[in-house]
Order: structure tokens, then C-alpha cells, then sequence
């Protein structure tokens, strides 16, 4: 190929993906080599809208399901622990063995004292927050820090003619849009506010709170955060129950103040393209028996039907990082994501009221790794000058050139409306490409500009048996150079 | 199953068309008669409701309140062939059983309980575009009768049309409304007895309707966004005057979501515990179903007893199908709900502490700084005690105020009764209130 027919080339690539920035799903199948899903056999008869799921350190698995049932996977046996709960969508084992569920009006401990196999007694372990039987009002969560500490997160109130509403989602107060925090004895306090529909939360390894939010008002497209105490994450209803704002200073607020209070998130995650409901994240802590990603963070689309990574990145000692597609073509919506103690992800499904690619209502599915080392992205950091992609496999040289790659650009549109479009969507053209010595890491070079998800396509690269990747882009939020 | 072997040409008659037979001028006239009423719903209870439901809603056998009626919908036809029965599907010959006056009062009791449409019709328009919103009759294509008696709203093939529906809507005998699930409608009209009927919101989708019988015409213009079929194929529900329980569907598509709605969940030979949003009761209450066709509901806000009724637990399908926005509906009749007020008398706010469940659940409590359990004892289908137990040491006498209505009974053997309000006897350490039908 001669340069005039490369650099034609080039830009015909680069054309047709910059003009098909219309938000689209991936059309096709991807998956890692390697990887496979099972799926779980359920209870028969049962509506099982898995919102709940955690496994024991002896390998059990419970699911809390959107009908109010807690289930028990033992081997291959189901059993029903508890019943009669509030639309549960979220389930932690506690250390003591013992259940936590996030029913919509409170946490319950649900305790089995007299050793039958079913929960016995439903303690109420928090409940400070306000529902109003409201339908989307759900309570998500609980997860545990360090020191023993449940956080939990409220959703926002849809339709409730007494919430107050700046768009689609409302708050009837009572904490909605909060996420919250209860000590060990039961203490609960407001932790942090400006929260949508942040239906996944998960605690890293380190201890670190994250949670997503569902894309909509408020929310460009939606988000994977870092979730702080005293911060405010961008939908203002909830400043309502904070000192010093009433509901009519909060209309009043033009969007460009609230857009300089809120956080950002450590990564946007592209709307359609890889996500419009993402559930909780979960972390490979398996030490490689799920793979060569160990340590990352796994994430479900319930809309998608899809699981996509989060790649974290810390720039100037702030989080920021990318998302990229990891497997699509489950049965149903994927909410819940749990690494058992075998390296297994377990997937929590449910589709009822909010329709999921994968045609089934409700369901359980595992992903499972047979050894084979996939051909895929690894990791993504930012440099000085661009990017470093590590990949999975050895790359062959020979596809390491400026056209196995295309790159683009764009902001969202922060607001009131129910999602943005992309923005200021532009190509960036990459200047050089190299690989590094143990020819795993690939050096990309680019102009770089803050405040803009950079979206890298490397279709062109082959590993040194000639595999091309399963998934070909990543998207990295670059909210901030390297200083 | 649904609805097998046909008796021909009565389908589409509807029961003002069938007046030729007297029979059917007496048994509708026996519907408008309150005793005979009565006495048709005893024996329908005893009899037919094992089989149809105490709602009329089908079970094993067919929804008798629906318009849907395979052997016919003449009264005279209902009161034959619960006369001869179908005995190839399980159901008797009445006529050997009972006199011909307690099958004609059955039948006015299931004639005054009829719901939904009757004589419904349908005609198509064809739109010039998407822009034209004038139905003139030049513009009609296609019309017929619909034998279901439901709104169809597949029917048109045509990119702009309108669809108008034309029968008799059998509505409850109180304050209802007509209500439309969905979001951006395209314009709609609705008549009754040839008035046009105002919306209650402009932008909302909500009508009023009159109580009973009347005569109802549905026009629905699609201009565009006809591969939208949420927004052509639309969920007619007929609806309590709050809009808080979905009474009938009037259209297929509702139609199949009030099936779908039907989950319910009983207490056999067990009790059973639910947690959900119930209609008439007010939010963070647990019911609780016994065997013996009682039920109750315990509050954790107000830590009272808020709920009391009969029969079966609880139909929860509209709090778990779809996105679960309405309240699941009770199965029986209410002898306590949100209209009433039972409560301790108390300083602040109660704490709830945890519901316990070994058979009979407990809940535990902390009311002004005094720890409580209530469980209950003596459970019968016409009412329980409410047994406290002070698990710490009572500062004050304690006062309950009573519900002023006429179905319950409500004393104590550990205090007196004066008026709507109990007083628990002294230094009780524990205490027992029976609740049960007057």
C-alpha cells in the first residue's frame, strides 16, 4: 500500500466513524477468547428477577429477587431463605454469615437463629430514608467499607406528583438522591447527594466506594464514579434537603453553577455504545482464575443485556479512566455482577418494566474461563503525549501502524433534558505508534485536549498467531492532563 | 382456559339487544333489586364462587363480569345454562339443585356485577396525513363488531387513521374514571351518552365516568409514530375514582395486563408474610395472611395495627408485574384499612426494631421509650387478638384510639372500652385486644 492509498485510507476510517457517532449498540457478538456463559437453572415457577446476589466463602450464592424472595444456591440446590420483602435490589453475605437486603423501605438483617435453613427473624437495620411507594424509589446497596461501615444508595422518585421535580426524576425528600452511610450500631447519616438512578455500588479492594448512575436527566450519559462523602454528583433535586437551598433557589440556579459543583465522573460510559442502565461493579479479586484481568472492575448493563470493564487510570493522584465492552448476549438485563470464590461471575438478570436486549424477563447466568489467554485490551493510561494500550497477548509489529487505529473525540451536553447527544464530536489524528520491547504495550501519540471522552479504535492490531481483538475500542474519559 | 363451545348468533347481542325475550326484561329488572341482589350473592358465594371466584373474576371456570361471554350473554342464556350446566367441564346442573327464584337472583346478582363493554363496534378512518385530525364519514374504511368486546386497537393497516370504539361500558356503581397508561398520546375524544367528556388534565389521559350503565364512544386519531406500538396500541383501564387500582381493562393490550396482573398470594396452610404497596393502606406496612382467611397489617412507622381483612391475602401482581407502580389490591372485604384510625396514643415517634417469624410473627418495637412485642393469638376468619407484650417498664397509662366504623368489634379483657378510645389497665405487663366482624 503506498502512503496516498494509506492516508485515503486513513481518513476514509476515520470518516465513517466519526459519521456514525449516532448512539448505536454494537450490532454484533463480542467476547473474549476464552470466556463463556452458563447458564444457572432457577427455581421452577418462580419469578426470579435476580436484583440481589453474593456468595459465601464456602461457594453458596443468594439471590434477593425483585418479588421479595431470598434464595440459596448450595451446589446445586436451590432453597428459599427468606420471603415477603419490598422489592429487595440488593443483597450483601455479612461477615457474620448473616443476610443484609436492601428492601426499598430499609436494610434488613435476616438472621436464621434456630439453624432451618430459612431466616427467622428481619432486623431492621437501617431505615432513616423516606419511600413513598413510589415505583422507582428503590434503595440499592448495601456494601461495606474497612471499618465495617453499609453504604447504600436512594433513588430518585418518577411520576410522584408531590416530588419535587427539575426533569423527569423527583425527590418527595427523605434522603432520595442521597447515598448514605450506617456504622456498625446502626448510626445513619446522609454521605453524599446529586444522585439519579445509581443502581450499582461497590466497594474496590482498597476499600473505595464507586457506584454507577443510569443515564437521563442530569445525567449526559451515564456514569462510573468514585463516591465521596459531602460531595454532590450533578442532579439537583436532592439540594433540596441540604442546608442553605430552598427548592426555589434550586430552580433559580443556572446549569452552569450546578456544573461546576458537581463531581466528575471517573468515567462516562457511552450511551447505547456500551451502556444505558449499568448495575453494580464488581472487582476480579480471583488472582487470575477469571483471566488476565485481575483486579479490574466488571460492570453489567441491564438495557444491553452486556458486561463491560472499567479500566482505572490515576492522573495527577485523581481517578479517571476508560470503559470498554467486555461480553455481550446474555438471556436478559444484566444488574448484578459477583465473582464467587472460583473466579466465576455470576450475573443477576431481570428485564420486567424497562425491556433488556436478551429476550428472557429474569434470570442467572455465569461467566466462565477455561484457560485460554484471550487476545484483548488490557489496560489504557494516559501519557504526556497520548496513550499507553497493554494488551493481553503479544502483538505482531507488523499491525502496529498509524491505520490499525482511529481515534475521535467529544464532550457531553450537562443539563436538565433526558440525555445528551455527543458533542463537539471531532477525528484526532494519531502522529506515531510504537510497540514496546516485551511487545505487549502499545504507544499511541495524539494531540490531547481536557474535558473530552477520547475513543480509541485499534481494529488493525493482530497478535502474533493473527488474532484480531474481540472487543476494538475503549472509551476514556480525559477529564485532566497529565500536569 | 378460556372459553370453549359456542351457542351460536348470541355472541354480538348485546343485552339491550335481547329484550325481545321477556325473561331477560325480568332478570335485568331483578339486577336493579337490591335483595334479590343479596340473595343471589349468598348463593353464588356458597356455590358458584369455588369455581369463578368470589370476584366473579374466573378461576377454573370462566370471568363472569367481563364482556366476553362464549355461551352467550342474554340473561335468560346465563340463567339456562346454570340450569343445565356443562357437565363435560365440571359444572352441574343447577335446575336439579335449586328453585328457578334462587337461580334468577343468582343471575341478577352476576348481572349487577357486570363490567367492561357490551355492543362494542368499531370503525377505521383514513387520515389524508399526519396532520389531519377532522374524522368526517367520507374518510371510514372499514367497520364491524368486535365479539370480545374489547378495544382493539391493531386493527388498522392504514398510516393515518382514526379508530373509534362505540358501546355500552357497564362501569362501577361508584365514582370511577377511564385512564390511559401511556406518555405523549395522540389526540383523543371520548363521549358518553353522546356528550363529549372533557379530560381532568389537558395533557393527562384521565377521564370521568358515570356510575353504572351508559352508552360510551372512544375516538383515537394516529398520525405518526405508528411503528411506536406503545403509542398505537393503547392500555384502556376503567379505575377507582383515585386512580389507586386498575378495575378492568377495556382494550386487548390492557386486557392482557390485568391478566397479567393477577398474581395472587395466599396463606393455604401456612402464614404468610408480604411486604409490598397495598392500596388502602398506607406505606411501610407488613400484611400478614393466616389460614383461617385473616389478615393484617402492622405498620413500622406508626409500630400500629393498620389493616384488618377477610379472606385471602393479597392479589400483588400490580406491585410486581411490569414496573410495579400500583398497589396490590386485598382479596377479601376490608374491616379495617387507611380510612380508620387504631393507634396507641403516644408522645413522638415509634422505632421499629424487627419483625420475628417462628410460625406466628412478631414484631418488636420501642413506643416512648418503653419496649413492646405484638403478636397475636385466637385467630379465627372473624377476627384475632392483638397480644402486647411490655418488654420494659410502662411510665404511662396506655390509650388506644379506636376505629369508628361499623364492621369491627374491638375489646380487651385487660382494659375498658369508652367510646372510640381503650384504656389499658394498669401495671399490665402485658395485655390482649380482640378485633373481629360486628
Amino acid at each position: 500500500m503506498n502512503k496516498i492509498t494509506k492516508a485515503l485510507g486513513l481518513s476514509l476510517l476515520l470518516t465513517s466513524a466519526v459519521s456514525s457517532h449516532a448512539q448505536q449498540p454494537p450490532s454484533h457478538t463480542y467476547k473474549p477468547d476464552g470466556y463463556s456463559i452458563v447458564t444457572i437453572e432457577t427455581p421452577v415457577d418462580v419469578r426470579f428477577h435476580a436484583t440481589g446476589l453474593d456468595s459465601t466463602s464456602t461457594g453458596e450464592v443468594y439471590v434477593a429477587t425483585r418479588f421479595g424472595d431470598v434464595w440459596k444456591l448450595n451446589g446445586e440446590t436451590w432453597t428459599k431463605f427468606a420471603e415477603g420483602l419490598h422489592e429487595p435490589t440488593g443483597l450483601l453475605v455479612d461477615d457474620d454469615g448473616s443476610i443484609v437486603v436492601a428492601q426499598k423501605p430499609e436494610f434488613t438483617r435476616l438472621i436464621d437463629t434456630d439453624k432451618d435453613g430459612q431466616a427467622d427473624e428481619y432486623i431492621m437495620l437501617a431505615g432513616d430514608w423516606d419511600f413513598h411507594d413510589n415505583y422507582h424509589e428503590f434503595t440499592f446497596g448495601p456494601v461495606k467499607d474497612k471499618q465495617g461501615n453499609y453504604y447504600g444508595t436512594l433513588n430518585l422518585s418518577h411520576g410522584d406528583p408531590k416530588a419535587f421535580s427539575l426533569g423527569a426524576m423527583g425527590s418527595s425528600g427523605g434522603y432520595r438522591g442521597f447515598a448514605f452511610k450506617v456504622t456498625p450500631n446502626g448510626e445513619f447519616s446522609p454521605f453524599a447527594w446529586g444522585l439519579r438512578s445509581p443502581a450499582g455500588l461497590g466497594t474496590s479492594p482498597d476499600g473505595e466506594l464507586f457506584y454507577t448512575d443510569n443515564q437521563g436527566d442530569w445525567v449526559p450519559t451515564s456514569t462510573f464514579h468514585l463516591l465521596q462523602e459531602g460531595k454532590f454528583y450533578g442532579h439537583p433535586v436532592s439540594l433540596a434537603q441540604r442546608p442553605g437551598y430552598t427548592k426555589q433557589a434550586i430552580t433559580d440556579t443556572p446549569v452552569e453553577v450546578f456544573d461546576k459543583m458537581r463531581e466528575k465522573p471517573v468515567a462516562l460510559i457511552p450511551h447505547l455504545e456500551v451502556a444505558n442502565s449499568p448495575g453494580n461493579p464488581a472487582w476480579d479479586t480471583s488472582k487470575g482464575q477469571f483471566g488476565p484481568f485481575a483486579g479490574q472492575i466488571f460492570v453489567g448493563d441491564q438495557t444491553q443485556s452486556n458486561i463491560f470493564r472499567v479500566l482505572l487510570d490515576k492522573v495527577n493522584g485523581v481517578y479517571q479512566g476508560a470503559v470498554i465492552n467486555f461480553m455481550n448476549g446474555f438471556q436478559s438485563g444484566n444488574i448484578r455482577n459477583e465473582f464467587d470464590l472460583k473466579g466465576q461471575l455470576w450475573v443477576g438478570q431481570t428485564a420486567r418494566g424497562w425491556g433488556a436486549k436478551g429476550g428472557k424477563p429474569f434470570g442467572l447466568q455465569k461467566v466462565v474461563w477455561d484457560g485460554t489467554n484471550p487476545f484483548e485490551l488490557h489496560g489504557i493510561k494516559l501519557t504526556k503525549t497520548g496513550f499507553e494500550l497493554s494488551f493481553t497477548d503479544k502483538i505482531d509489529i507488523k499491525s502496529v501502524a498509524l491505520d490499525s487505529f482511529s481515534v475521535q473525540q467529544w464532550n457531553y451536553k450537562y443539563s436538565g433534558n433526558y440525555g445528551s447527544p455527543k458533542m463537539n464530536l471531532t477525528p484526532v489524528k494519531a502522529t506515531k505508534v510504537s510497540l514496546s520491547s516485551d511487545k505487549r504495550t502499545v504507544t499511541i501519540n495524539m494531540p490531547l485536549i481536557a474535558d473530552k471522552v477520547v475513543q480509541i479504535d485499534f481494529p488493525g492490531l493482530r497478535d502474533q498467531s493473527g488474532r484480531s481483538v474481540g472487543v476494538e475500542k475503549v472509551y476514556y474519559t480525559l477529564n485532566q492532563l497529565i500536569k | 382456559m378460556k372459553k370453549i363451545g359456542l351457542i351460536p348468533l348470541v355472541i354480538t347481542l348485546g343485552i339491550s339487544n335481547v329484550h325481545a325475550d321477556p325473561l331477560d326484561e325480568t332478570l335485568l329488572k331483578l339486577s336493579a333489586d337490591s335483595q334479590a341482589v343479596n340473595a343471589g350473592q349468598a348463593l353464588y358465594e356458597q356455590v358458584c364462587a369455588a369455581c369463578h371466584n368470589k370476584d366473579l373474576s374466573g378461576a377454573t371456570g370462566f370471568n363472569l363480569k367481563d364482556g366476553e361471554w362464549i355461551h352467550g350473554e342474554a340473561p335468560s342464556q346465563i340463567l339456562a345454562n346454570i340450569k343445565q350446566g356443562f357437565n363435560s367441564k365440571g359444572m352441574p346442573a343447577f335446575g336439579a339443585m335449586f328453585s328457578d327464584k334462587q337461580l334468577q337472583e343468582v343471575v341478577a346478582y352476576i348481572m349487577s356485577k357486570r363490567e367492561g363493554m357490551a355492543d362494542l363496534s368499531y370503525k377505521i378512518y383514513q387520515m389524508q396525513d399526519e396532520k389531519d385530525f377532522l374524522v368526517t364519514e367520507d374518510k371510514l374504511v372499514k367497520s364491524g363488531m368486535l365479539p370480545k368486546n374489547l378495544m382493539d386497537f391493531e386493527l388498522p393497516e392504514v398510516k393515518h387513521y382514526a379508530i373509534e370504539f362505540e358501546g355500552t361500558l357497564y362501569a362501577p356503581k361508584h365514582a370511577s374514571k377511564l385512564h390511559i397508561e401511556a406518555w405523549k398520546l395522540n389526540p383523543t375524544t371520548l363521549y358518553i351518552d353522546g356528550k363529549k367528556v372533557e379530560k381532568q388534565n389537558p395533557n393527562g389521559a384521565t377521564w370521568p365516568l358515570k356510575p353504572g350503565k351508559q352508552q360510551i364512544k372512544f375516538q383515537y386519531i394516529v398520525g405518526t409514530d405508528l411503528n411506536k406500538s406503545w403509542k398505537s396500541n393503547i392500555a384502556l383501564f376503567v379505575t377507582t375514582e383515585d386512580l389507586g387500582i386498575k378495575l378492568f381493562g377495556l382494550s386487548t393490550r390492557s386486557h392482557k395486563i390485568m391478566l397479567d396482573k393477577k398474581i395472587h398470594v395466599t396463606a393455604d396452610d401456612k402464614v404468610v408474610v408480604q411486604r409490598k404497596k397495598i392500596h388502602n393502606l398506607p406505606t411501610y406496612s407488613i400484611s400478614v395472611g393466616f389460614p383461617e382467611k385473616i389478615n393484617y397489617a402492622f405498620n413500622t412507622r406508626s409500630c400500629d395495627l393498620v389493616g384488618l381483612w377477610t379472606g385471602d391475602l393479597l392479589n400483588v401482581g400490580p406491585n410486581v408485574e411490569s414496573r410495579g407502580k400500583d398497589g396490590s389490591i386485598v382479596l377479601g372485604d376490608w374491616l379495617i384499612n387507611q380510612q380508620d384510625s387504631f393507634a396507641l396514643q403516644s408522645k413522638g415517634k415509634c422505632t421499629y426494631k424487627k419483625m420475628t417469624n417462628t410460625g406466628v410473627p412478631a414484631f418488636f418495637f420501642n413506643q416512648d421509650g418503653v419496649d413492646y412485642k405484638l403478636t397475636t393469638s385466637n385467630i379465627s376468619s372473624n377476627g384475632l387478638n392483638l397480644d402486647y407484650q411490655v418488654l420494659s417498664t410502662l411510665k404511662s397509662p396506655l390509650v388506644f384510639n379506636l376505629p369508628n366504623n361499623d364492621k369491627v368489634n374491638i375489646s380487651s379483657i385487660d382494659g375498658k372500652v369508652n367510646g372510640n378510645s381503650l384504656t389499658i389497665s394498669p401495671n399490665k405487663t402485658s395485655f390482649s385486644i380482640n378485633v373481629s366482624t360486628k
